[in-house]
């Protein structure tokens, strides 16, 4: 391969005093400013997700066809309100977050932060919905391992596994999206993410809009199969 | 002198190493895009465009609940294979910025989705006939 | 021509393993993001689990010197194999390639300074190193280690009391490091390139890490969510598994193979990677068909998401998924044929250097021929119903693995130590070291393969007498074979102190790796390189203009 000397010029970066040569200093600076790069890091964590719950979609999928009636069957004892609620709630929270992205965008850090508490609280009533719901499940002697459960059919209770699983691990993405927000709120406050400086923002509300999808999926496979 | 002229050289690498690669748009899948956050172009978007979308998505899980409480069976299975993708591609259309950005993300996000319909069909594949 | 060694101008700066950037200590390495630190830490600890992995392999070949129960019993054989696989295939081979010299390499293939992520570079490490950690606790924890196979087969992997839910645990916790090792790859190879480089001017090793890191980010979470699934099971019978609870435990096998026949490709496609830069360097002609062999490591790594199911012939799938799968496996041949014969092309009429790395590459070619054509059999659905399940299914996955993978990644080792040490090692030491592993190799794969035709099960520790003749010939294998190794990996390790001088571009190859100092500089290069030309233009190689071929 040719290389053609870029610049010309080729000095020492040597001496232990000289800054350039601290590889924090040197590597942070050079690496967060590749807006580009930080993006496409994102999205390829999103489609790890993607991978991640398409495995359990794959799961579903097969038992659905196998315990058709079943399916049904259990699923009537789902509580649609609630699941359409909760959609609804979430649908609500990816437009504040995208809202507060927006914002932050135009240099309004304020409002960015006011949008964030309210997604931030948005999230909040969808995991206290969920915690109804489960409950009430559990008052019924529906979770995993559970003796009404195993005493069900066999699709039955695999119905539920997968219900738990699913809407449990969608909650656990819920959760740590808030731990997001919350690592976020500091920074905004600070002016440290600004309407030039906004990556890690933007990329936080990827996040949150990605669980959004995943749940956007879940109402009908769970609660809108009867 | 010479240290400071080495620090320029320095800082000014990734731009330009960030700044070549995007400049060949054929090749690289990634786009044309700008090297930083700063200089970064962004489509501010008007806040009304995500109410609209955000309606939009609201109605739309309103006929597929609807159409599963009031026809249960093949009709609301049918509006929800149909309203159901729909909703996630608008998310990921406006809310994600996927129409914002360049075709390499698009292109990614298929190919992935294409895998995972590989994973399903060929699992059915066994799963049908047996 | 050169960016650097230009004696007299210029005082070169310190190489990366004498300036860590101010740290010092231990803390100089497991927490530099140095890339080529964080490069020779992951081969400190993988090849010492790599030496363990092959004490476990060398345990069972002894104990199957003779019929009958020599020193280990049964159950303990049992315990034997499942971690001897599971150190080899997670802690070794599927990490192997690309965090050892995958991310020394890369960026100084790309003519960059670093990755995109140095942080997360460095994370990555810690996280393989707490999973790794994982999966030896497995070995002191009540229970035991696990006795279920490297692949957890539901539903023995339910049920058994041995400590498969840590193990698994530690699979998980591996993965999510692969998969940032190959989110940060591909972020640095879309955005970290030097200037002129377009994707196809990149070195072929590039893009083998380029294929390997798409298989990491979409097909791990497959196999993490799984094993998640398995413990489910155990801990709170979700009963996915199990069939008393309207499970199946098949899908458990779909679900695992997803990931597992993919991963395949991410141990094997950064060791094509590695031979297709070996190649050209010691031929000293360009690569023949740059674009057909960049492009057939996609499409192994497209075609590969399709073929699972062979693992599985004699599982209970359905027949029509029985013939699809076995049909799709055979397309996998093609692009493979494709990168063999192109680079046998390669070396037509080029000026061959029978160099170290040049002979492990043939050695790689050899050997991963033989376990490539010894793979029709398996994917051919009549004659993997005989085989399956047998000794020949061991022979020729070492064949691949070993052979290829393993073979590969020793032979980038000796291709890229002059350019990591600053040293040359013992030609003599490695050319016998190479000697003494082939035949060892041979001797012990290839008799597997024939026990494997007669009928000889895999993972018995007793047989019946008529097979000891192959079992003795496959044990005196690896007693050769074992000697080997570890002479080349002490004849690496001396040499690394106590070499010659290696100067910046021992082989006078042409990528860019080699167009600054050895060891490289902290940040790779004194002066931001830029490309003009393909990656192997030998056009002015002086040697080649004295007397043309
Ligand atoms: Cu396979």
């Amino acid at each position: 391969m040719s290389v053609a000397n870029a610049a010309g010029m080729t000095l020492p970066a040597g001496s232990a005093v000289d800054p350039a040569a601290d590889p924090a200093a040197a590597h942070g600076a050079a690496h967060h400013q590749d807006y580009e790069g930080d993006k496409t890091g994102m999205w390829l964590f999103l489609f790890t997700e993607f991978a991640l719950f398409a495995a359990l979609f794959v799961i579903y999928g097969v038992y659905r066809i196998i315990y058709t009636p079943e399916f049904h069957h259990a699923a009537a004892n789902l509580n649609v309100a609630a699941g359409v609620t909760n959609t609804v709630i979430l649908l609500t929270s990816s437009l504040t977050m995208v809202l507060a992205v927006n914002a932050l965008q135009r240099g309004e850090n304020r409002r960015s932060m006011a949008l964030l508490w309210a997604t931030m609280a948005l999230a909040l009533a969808f995991m206290v919905i969920k915690y109804f719901e489960w409950g009430a499940k559990f008052e019924h002697g529906l979770y995993p391992g559970s003796e009404h459960l195993l005493a069900m059919d066999g699709g039955e209770i695999v119905f539920f596994g997968l219900y738990f699983v699913m809407t449990g691990l969608h909650g656990i993405h819920v959760l740590l999206g808030v731990g997001a927000m919350l690592f976020l709120l500091p920074r905004i406050k600070s002016g440290r993410q600004s309407a030039t400086n906004y990556t890690l923002t933007e990329n936080v509300g990827l996040y949150w809009h990605l669980v959004d999808v995943i749940w956007i999926f879940l109402l009908p496979l769970f609660y809108l199969t009867n | 002198m010479a240290n400071q002229a080495n620090q320029q050289e320095q800082a000014a690498r990734p731009e330009g190493a960030a700044g070549t690669a995007s400049g060949n748009a054929t090749d690289n899948i990634t786009g044309p895009a700008t090297g930083n956050a700063a200089a970064a172009v962004h489509h501010l978007l008007p806040d009304s465009l995500f109410v609209a979308v955000w309606g939009a998505l609201v109605v739309l899980t309103a006929i597929t609940s609807g159409a599963s409480v009031w026809f249960p069976g093949t009709v609301g299975h049918t509006v929800a294979l149909i309203v159901t993708p729909l909703k996630a591609a608008l998310v990921l259309t406006f809310f994600m910025h996927l129409k914002y950005e360049s075709v390499g993300f698009r292109a990614m996000l298929f190919a992935t989705l294409g895998i995972v319909v590989v994973f399903l069909g060929l699992t059915y594949m066994d799963y049908l006939y047996r | 021509m050169l960016a650097v060694d230009t004696p007299g101008s210029v005082r070169p700066s310190p190489s990366f393993l004498q300036d860590a950037g101010g740290r010092s200590g231990i803390g100089a390495w497991i927490f530099s993001t140095d890339h080529k630190r964080i490069g020779l830490m992951y081969a400190a600890a993988m090849f010492t689990f790599f030496i363990v992995g092959m004490c476990l392999g060398l345990t069972m070949r002894l104990e199957l010197m003779f019929p009958g129960e020599q020193f280990i019993s049964a159950a303990a054989y049992n315990r034997i194999f499942t971690l001897h696989g599971v150190i080899m295939v997670f802690l070794f081979i599927v990490p192997g390639i690309p965090a050892v010299l995958g991310n020394f390499m890369l960026p100084l293939q790309l003519g960059a300074e670093d990755v995109s992520f140095p942080r997360l570079n460095l994370a990555s490490w810690w996280i393989y190193m707490i999973g790794a950690a994982m999966a030896l606790a497995s070995l002191v924890v009540a229970g035991g280690v696990p006795d279920t196979g490297w692949t957890f087969y539901a539903p023995y992997s339910v049920r058994t009391d041995s400590s498969v839910s840590l193990a698994v645990m530690a699979a998980f916790v591996l993965g999510f490091s692969s998969i940032l090792t190959g989110l940060n790859f591909i972020t640095t190879i879309h955005r970290m390139r030097a200037k002129g480089m377009t994707f196809f001017r990149m070195p072929l090793f590039c893009w083998g890490l380029y294929a390997t890191a798409w298989i990491q980010v979409i097909a791990t979470p497959v196999v993490g969510i799984t094993l998640v699934l398995l413990m489910l099971e155990r801990t709170l019978g979700i009963g996915f598994f199990d069939p008393g609870k309207g499970g199946d435990p098949i899908l458990y096998q779909h679900l695992f193979w997803i990931y597992s026949h993919p991963v395949v490709y991410v141990m094997i496609l950064p060791a094509m990677g590695i031979i297709s830069e070996i190649l050209p360097a010691f031929a000293r002609r360009t690569i023949f068909g740059y674009k057909a062999i960049a492009m057939s490591s996609m499409a192994i790594a497209a075609v590969g998401y399709l073929v699972w199911g062979h693992h599985m012939f004699t599982a209970g799938m359905s027949d029509t998924a029985r013939w699809v799968f076995s049909l799709l496996t055979f397309l996998v041949a093609i692009p493979t044929g494709i990168k063999v014969f192109n680079w046998l092309a390669t070396l037509y009429k080029g000026s061959i250097e029978l160099s170290v790395p040049m002979l492990y590459a043939f050695a790689f070619i050899f050997l991963f021929s033989i376990g490539g054509l010894t793979g029709m059999v398996n994917g051919a659905l009549s004659t993997d119903i005989h085989v399956h399940d047998t000794a020949y299914v061991v022979g020729h996955f070492h064949y691949t693995m070993f052979g290829g993978a393993g073979i590969g990644f020793f032979a980038g080792l000796h291709y890229w130590f002059p350019k990591i040490t600053g040293r040359m090692y013992n030609d003599r030491r490695a050319k016998i070291a190479l000697g003494l592993i082939f035949v060892g190799f041979n001797l012990l794969y290839f008799s597997m393969l024939i026990m494997g035709i007669l009928g000889m099960p895999r993972r018995y520790a007793d047989y019946l007498p008529e097979f000891q003749p192959f079992h003795m010939a496959s044990t005196i294998g690896a007693l050769i074979l074992v000697p080997g190794l570890l002479l080349m990996l002490w004849n690496l390790l001396h040499s690394a102190r106590t070499g010659a001088p290696a100067g910046p571009n021992p082989w006078r190859a042409t990528t860019l790796e080699w167009q600054t100092a050895s060891p490289p500089p902290l940040l790779n290069f004194e002066v931001a390189p830029e490309v003009t030309t393909g990656p192997y233009d030998f056009t002015h190689d002086p040697l080649l203009q004295e007397n043309p071929a």
